[in-house]
């Protein structure tokens, strides 16, 4: 009987998962400029292509330093943010609230609203440091390396930030008091509280939230193809950039898929370590 | 943790609710989808490049006539804007069996394309149902001819001449340029007091790519030789490179950054002297800065050894599986009606003219204000159609390049481009290194 309950889930899972997974790894075998299936089977030729060329390993790299870059951002941000809305001050509702504002506006929106401050000519950024000093002649934000690389990931730990800082305050919260009144009693500083009671029990939720954000900055196309279309040149393009571009630009629709499918074992692999080491810090008991 | 969930033992009944909402669920999609396909109502689904409001509120008046022109027939579209969005679009209807019924004002290099995927139907009665052949512009006509098929219904042509700011031109006792010497020696005399000779934008898109290529023709340089081998590793190709990295010098700051609209926008708002780009500029000073309106003209592209510039020919096209050929077939006749003709020349004059030439002399067409005030640089234009070449067929010599519209959109003309400008690398490796992406799309 359990069985058949799962039928209907299963065929769903199918029908949504299953088919389109498949047919990206048949098509990673085809030779094919279209997406009506024109195409010749190839074997193994796309990732040949792919391993020996460079240009894969090479957006997989700028993939690894967006998304190292803003996750850890993101985190420092976050927990920081997080740590500060849990104190007791005036306003601290309206605070928890605000903080939020970045995470909800649309990516369109915040690319668009950070290229004007990354303007050039009119932009905010280039204002102020040429206001205070910091520069005597404009900065090429969005044109020059690594400015340009160093910019997308400011604009992504800036974007999701509140992501992080509002697991993380959940957490904090359900902090039982007495073992802050506890380490207190011990003579334990701020710093020896945060270290041995707040750290332990927000590990976990910073755990996860570091899992969903590396996957989740890592499969991001919109972040960093609204701010720099992958530019200059090739210095921001990374794998999803790159596979739009194959895909969807010179419908080489063939390559394309061979670079998702690596993609996901990528992924997969990032997965399975995480949940290894997951599995271990609970004592094997998840 | 599995102890702390409730006992759950599933009756017959409960068996049978869950299967019978699963089932109509699983069914349901497929209708959902239906209800959200375009063909619903065999009305006439189409998608268009033309994305600026004045030409939707074009389309929305042609939709309008042909609701009421064919009992209530629906005409309904999605305006994508040209390129990617658009061909993207195109090629899911296409794999999905449901292409749109119209593909509108596309570009004849695109449509070659897609007929030679066999994804086009053939538009050469309906031409002759429209009007007769020698009304029609011969270039148009050839940019949707393919061995002797008209592959779609032209509409409008457009090439790209170089605007310049007459007064400042005249102030520093200059010329219009001819030639890439005089282009530089006058970008650099008007490079003062916050004003820029002239704008390179090279930001990583398609308007860069359209300047590079345009520049090489200009060059006597080829993007692929006559029988389509990839030609960008030759001194034509260096030295525009290197030209354009010295123009570069007299473009705005910020420049790397500029895309189409920033390239147009540069010049209409007074920041450049002057700019590659195509008619719309007039209309865009009117709209935008009227003070310019008596202080512009135009000139061919300044070139190292040839005048060269781009053609674009657009026109509609019928997918070969579309369900309601008929209905579109009575959308493109509508389009060309003169009513509706005119009025679609209005929307931006001297940007596009007809293909079918006998319109430019419609009186709606001639009373426009823009026509008629700047009835000489429009006359000019036209007259640049002579030098006029295509990126899918780079001169009468070259065979149909079907892959110039991906190269194009691949950024690898773009890329190199920026390699040069921003990351200062030596142009000949570049031309090498281009030579070799080039290669890998057009070996196809």
């Amino acid at each position: 009987m359990g069985v058949a309950f799962a039928i209907p889930t299963v065929l769903l899972l199918m029908l949504l998962f299953a088919y389109p997974l498949v047919s990206g790894v048949q098509l990673s075998f085809q030779k094919t400029f279209d997406l009506q299936g024109n195409g010749s089977f190839v074997g193994l030729d796309n990732f040949k292509y792919l391993f020996t060329t460079g240009i894969f390993w090479d957006a997989l790299w700028k993939g690894v330093i967006w998304t190292a870059g803003s996750v850890v951002l993101e985190l420092v941000l976050g927990v920081g943010a997080a740590l500060t809305l849990n104190l007791d001050f005036y306003g601290r509702k309206f605070a928890r609230a605000i903080i939020l504002l970045p995470y909800l506006a649309p990516v369109v929106v915040t690319a668009l609203i950070w290229r004007w401050m990354f303007d050039v000519d009119r932009g905010l950024l280039n204002e102020l440091a040429l206001a205070t000093g910091l520069t005597g002649q404009p900065l090429q934000w969005l044109s020059q390396m690594p400015l340009a690389m160093i910019a997308v990931i400011l604009v992504g730990g800036w974007h999701f930030f509140p992501f992080t800082a509002n697991a993380v305050l959940g957490r904090m919260q359900s902090i039982p008091k007495h073992l802050y009144e506890a380490a207190q009693i011990e003579r334990a500083g701020r710093f020896a509280q945060f270290w041995d009671v707040t750290r332990p029990a927000i590990a976990q939720v910073v755990m996860t939230v570091l899992m969903f954000r590396v996957l989740w900055a890592f499969n991001d196309f919109a972040t960093v193809y609204l701010l720099t279309g992958g530019g200059p040149v090739d210095g921001t393009r990374t794998l999803p950039v790159l596979i739009y571009e194959t895909g969807f630009r010179q419908f080489n629709v063939g390559l394309a898929a061979a670079m998702s499918v690596l993609m996901v074992i990528i992924l997969s692999v990032f997965l399975a370590v995480y949940l290894r080491i997951a599995l271990k810090q609970s004592g094997g008991t998840r | 943790m599995s102890d702390n969930f409730p006992s759950f033992t599933p009756s017959r009944r409960d068996f049978l609710k869950v299967t019978g909402l699963s089932a109509a669920a699983l069914a349901g999609i497929p209708a959902l989808a239906a209800c959200g396909s375009d063909n619903e109502n065999a009305g006439v689904a189409y998608i268009s490049q033309d994305t600026t409001d004045p030409e939707i509120a074009a389309y929305d008046k042609w939709n309008a006539a042909f609701t009421k022109a064919n009992d209530g027939l629906e005409a309904t579209g999605q305006h994508l804007g040209a390129g990617t969005d658009f061909l993207t679009k195109l090629e899911a209807g296409l794999a999905a069996g449901n292409p749109p019924d119209l593909v509108t004002r596309w570009f004849s290099d695109e449509a070659r394309t897609y007929w030679n995927r066999d994804s086009i139907a053939p538009a050469t009665e309906l031409l002759e149902q429209i009007a007769p052949l020698e009304n029609w512009d011969e270039t148009a006509i050839s940019a949707f001819t393919v061995d002797g098929t008209l592959i779609g219904i032209p509409l409008d042509v457009s090439v790209f001449p170089f605007f310049w700011r007459k007064d400042l031109l005249e102030a520093a006792n200059l010329q219009v340029p001819e030639t890439w010497d005089d282009l530089l020696t006058a970008a650099e005399k008007l490079t003062v007091d916050g004003m820029h000779g002239t704008v390179v934008p090279h930001a990583r898109s398609t308007q860069i790519s359209y300047i590079f290529w345009i520049m090489l023709w200009s060059n006597g340089g080829c993007v692929v030789d006559p029988a389509l081998n990839v030609a960008l590793d030759t001194p034509e190709v260096v030295e525009t490179l290197n030209f354009l990295k010295e123009l570069a010098q007299f473009s705005p700051p910020g420049s790397a950054q500029f895309d189409w609209g920033d390239n147009i926008g540069s010049f209409v708002s007074g920041k450049s002297a002057s700019v590659l780009y195509q008619g719309r500029v007039l209309a865009n000073i009117e709209d935008q800065n009227p003070d310019l309106r008596d202080a512009i003209t135009v000139g061919m592209v300044p070139y190292g050894k040839q005048p060269a510039t781009l053609g674009l020919w657009s026109g509609s096209s019928i997918p070969a599986a579309a369900e309601n050929p008929e209905g579109a077939e009575a959308y493109i006749k509508m389009m060309h009606s003169p009513e509706h003709y005119a009025s679609w020349l209005n929307v931006a004059p001297g940007h596009n003219w007809a293909a079918d030439v006998t319109m430019m002399d419609n009186d709606t067409v001639q009373a426009d204000p823009i026509v008629n005030h700047y009835s000489d640089i429009i006359d000019e234009i036209r007259a640049m159609s002579e030098f006029a070449r295509s990126f899918a067929q780079e001169s009468s010599d070259h065979e149909v390049n079907y892959n110039a519209a991906s190269f194009l959109n691949s950024n690898v003309l773009a890329d190199m481009v920026q390699r040069v400008l921003i990351n200062d690398e030596d142009a000949s490796s570049v031309a090498r290194w281009g030579a070799e992406q080039a290669t890998a799309i057009m070996e196809r």
